[in-house]
């Protein structure tokens, strides 16, 4: 009996050509993926480089300041509950984590800028990745209790590691910010010497530009897909092969690390980390600049920082202008100007959850896509009658 | 020994009080599915009204209470209506409960600066409704208070456990409770079970609230709703799916915080006491994850 089989003819007959997966694959893995994103990340991080040096308005200074600071905090509870799904009310207990460590190695122990930034990174990546095997076990408002914990954990914790953090008192944080050929804080560009706090700026800007980027592509990889599938349809991607343990840890880590940084950068900023600044409200504030910036968004959680950190500054500046807004002088009815911004968070909260889910970027998209129908409709209506 | 029993009572005084925000929390949270925690603005509002209409209005406490019950149930079921069922309406699918909590998180921080603008920070005290009178027994001496705290919560749970257990709108809400769809199908109106679940939810915050007010040198004060945070962990250790479980989970988490308060030595530092309910919730996550009464409910909700 003849079983063998004719060797296929590979030359006169191919196969039927299939599109190249594997090229779109990489197309779509690519660090950047057009042109434009290219000339985006350089105007941007000329606009780092540049807004620094021409801005002097201390005010100014800080309110960027604080949006990029704080912006590296809301991406980090963006990759969790914007991309991932998971709810966490835990943020404030790994900032304050990088602030310490922050502290501890740039500081007290003298490392370079490189060093003790990692370093605040790393203790925040491990302390989510610790999160994790409890995490696994809870769902929903379970897992936010858990988080929840830690911030109260965290509270006795530093309190009471007087040696570390000075307990009530606080720690003063003078880290170098050297990086060899610049020192950001005493930056000398072309003769001319520049404040602490632009130099600050500057390499908040810089990191938080950074972690957007890293961010982006690791949302893009084969993990970061994963993550945002079992968002979706957790099981569907156990099924697929994507393990739920690693996907949730990849989670976790980002999320901490960027926190983690975070704090070393707010350490930095204020110079002076006090425990009672990490407190539950810290962690809320975080997620009201995800949500009122965009969540599961590139720069959305960025922008909602730059927002929401400067609504304090601009509550105390007007609030002699604001109706039912008392001095902590007046006596009757009347809401003090420190506990009026704890009202607009909530209600900032209350009206972007029920108005505009998607954030104000998911506003901007909305708003071009209306002007790009718009145009292209009078246009139509042009040639019709033309 | 009489101190370890002077603190014990008082343990299950305290989580008495724990265990009737837990509840208040899983009421509402077994009827309509969603967490709120808003709860904790009852716990807070409940004891001013009171102290509103008891002190500054003379009206008898009891009657003082029962138009503060009154109130927060209005307020609590407009706001549920207006605020929070279009939001779980719009947001639908995994966001839904996290955007219901956020909502309610934002809305209790207002409502603090609210009661600061109304009544003002400094505390203020109630006209002691219960007594502080001590009661001896041996060489055991207890508050008055502590007795009455753990009298009222066993009243309102057997109140509780009759609703549930022996009435026609106690099984209708067990039966949301355990499926909603299949409910429905029984001719089980939803809105109705929520309304009844909001009503025992607030009577039964309210009570917390209004004897968090009169604790010993606290008063009535604008911190009062952070007792729904401590509250929390009695609904993972009591294994969230049962009423009764988050009850016993409160208690234990009452008597694990005044026992360690009561018994840590000064290094310990600080704060000892409220840090100990997280750590034992924590270590029972790794020993028993489902939670001391639970059936695996806590990974469903």
């Amino acid at each position: 009996m003849d079983t063998t089989v004719a060797p296929v003819d590979m030359v006169s007959n191919p196969p039927a050509k299939k599109p190249d997966h594997d090229r779109m694959i990489r197309q779509e893995m690519r660090l950047t993926r057009s042109w434009w994103s290219r000339i985006a990340i350089l105007a941007y991080v000329v606009a780092a480089l540049v807004i620094p040096l021409e801005l002097t308005d201390s005010l100014w200074l800080s309110l960027l300041t604080s949006g990029a600071v704080y912006g590296m905090g809301a991406l980090g509870i963006n990759v969790l509950n914007g991309y991932a799904g998971h709810a966490s009310l835990g943020q404030a207990f790994f900032v304050s984590a990088g602030a310490f460590v922050a502290v501890q190695t740039g500081d007290k122990w003298g490392w370079p800028l490189p060093l003790w930034l990692l370093a605040a990174a790393v203790v925040g990546g491990a302390l989510g990745a610790l999160v994790v095997p409890l995490a696994m076990r809870l769902r929903g408002i379970y897992e936010i209790i858990l988080t929840l914990g830690l911030v109260y954990i965290g509270t006795y914790i530093f309190t009471n590691w007087t040696s570390l953090t000075g307990g009530s008192t606080g720690v003063p944080a003078q880290m170098k910010l050297s990086l060899g050929f610049i020192d950001f804080g005493h930056m000398i560009i072309g003769g001319e010497l520049y404040t602490y706090e632009q130099g600050v700026l500057m390499l908040s800007m810089l990191l938080v530009g950074l972690c957007v980027l890293i961010v982006c592509n690791v949302m893009r990889s084969r993990t970061g897909r994963a993550i945002v599938a079992s968002r979706d349809g957790a099981l569907a991607v156990e099924i697929l092969g994507a393990s739920p343990t690693r996907t949730k840890l990849a989670t976790y880590v980002m999320s901490g690390a960027l926190a983690g940084l975070c704090g070393a950068m707010l350490a930095a900023q204020l110079q002076y980390v006090n425990e009672d600044q990490f407190n539950l409200q810290l962690s809320v504030q975080f997620i009201v600049m995800m949500i009122v910036g965009g969540a599961a968004t590139a720069w959305g959680p960025v922008i909602g920082a730059l927002i929401v950190s400067a609504l304090p500054l601009y509550i105390t500046t007007y609030a002699s202008d604001i109706p039912f807004v008392k001095q902590p002088t007046d006596s009757g009815f009347g809401i003090m100007p420190g506990q009026l911004s704890l009202v607009v968070y909530g209600l900032l909260l209350a009206v972007f959850l029920v108005l505009q889910p998607s954030g104000l970027v998911g506003l901007a998209k909305s708003v071009s896509a209306l002007v790009g129908r718009v145009v292209r409709r009078s246009r139509s209506a042009a040639a019709s009658e033309g | 020994m009489s101190d370890f029993i002077q603190l014990l009572v008082s343990g299950v005084a305290l989580g008495c009080l724990y265990g009737l925000v837990a509840l208040s929390f899983v009421i509402v949270l077994r009827a309509t599915g969603v967490f709120n925690i808003l709860q904790g603005g009852v716990v807070l509002f409940a004891p001013y009204l009171v102290y509103a209409f008891h002190v500054q209005k003379g009206l008898p406490f009891v009657v003082a209470l029962l138009i503060a019950i009154v109130i927060c149930m209005a307020a609590a079921l407009l706001i549920d209506r207006a605020v929070f069922r279009p939001i779980a309406r719009r947001a639908g699918g995994h966001g839904q409960f996290f955007a219901v909590l956020m909502v309610a998180m934002g809305l209790l921080t207002a409502s603090e600066a609210v009661v600061i603008a109304i009544w003002g920070s400094q505390p203020l005290s109630m006209d002691d409704p219960w007594g502080l009178a001590k009661v001896s027994v041996g060489s055991v001496s207890l508050t008055d208070r502590d007795l009455s705290v753990i009298g009222i919560t066993l009243v309102l749970l057997a109140a509780f456990w009759y609703l549930l257990q022996r009435t026609t709108i106690g099984v209708a809400m067990r039966a949301v409770a355990s499926d909603q769809e299949a409910a429905r199908v029984q001719g089980i109106n939803p809105a109705v079970v929520s309304g009844v679940a909001w009503v025992c939810a607030t009577v039964a915050a309210v009570l917390a609230g209004v004897m968090l007010g009169t604790e010993v040198g606290g008063g009535i004060n604008s911190t009062i709703d952070q007792v729904s945070f401590l509250a929390l962990p009695a609904l993972i250790i009591g294994g969230g799916g049962s009423v009764f479980g988050c009850v016993a989970g409160g208690v234990l988490l009452g008597i694990l915080q005044t026992l360690a308060a009561g018994y840590a030595p000064s290094s310990f530092g600080a704060g000892f006491g409220e840090f100990v309910p997280w750590v034992a919730m924590i270590l029972l996550l790794v020993v028993r994850p489902s939670g001391l009464f639970g059936s695996g409910e806590l990974r469903r909700a």
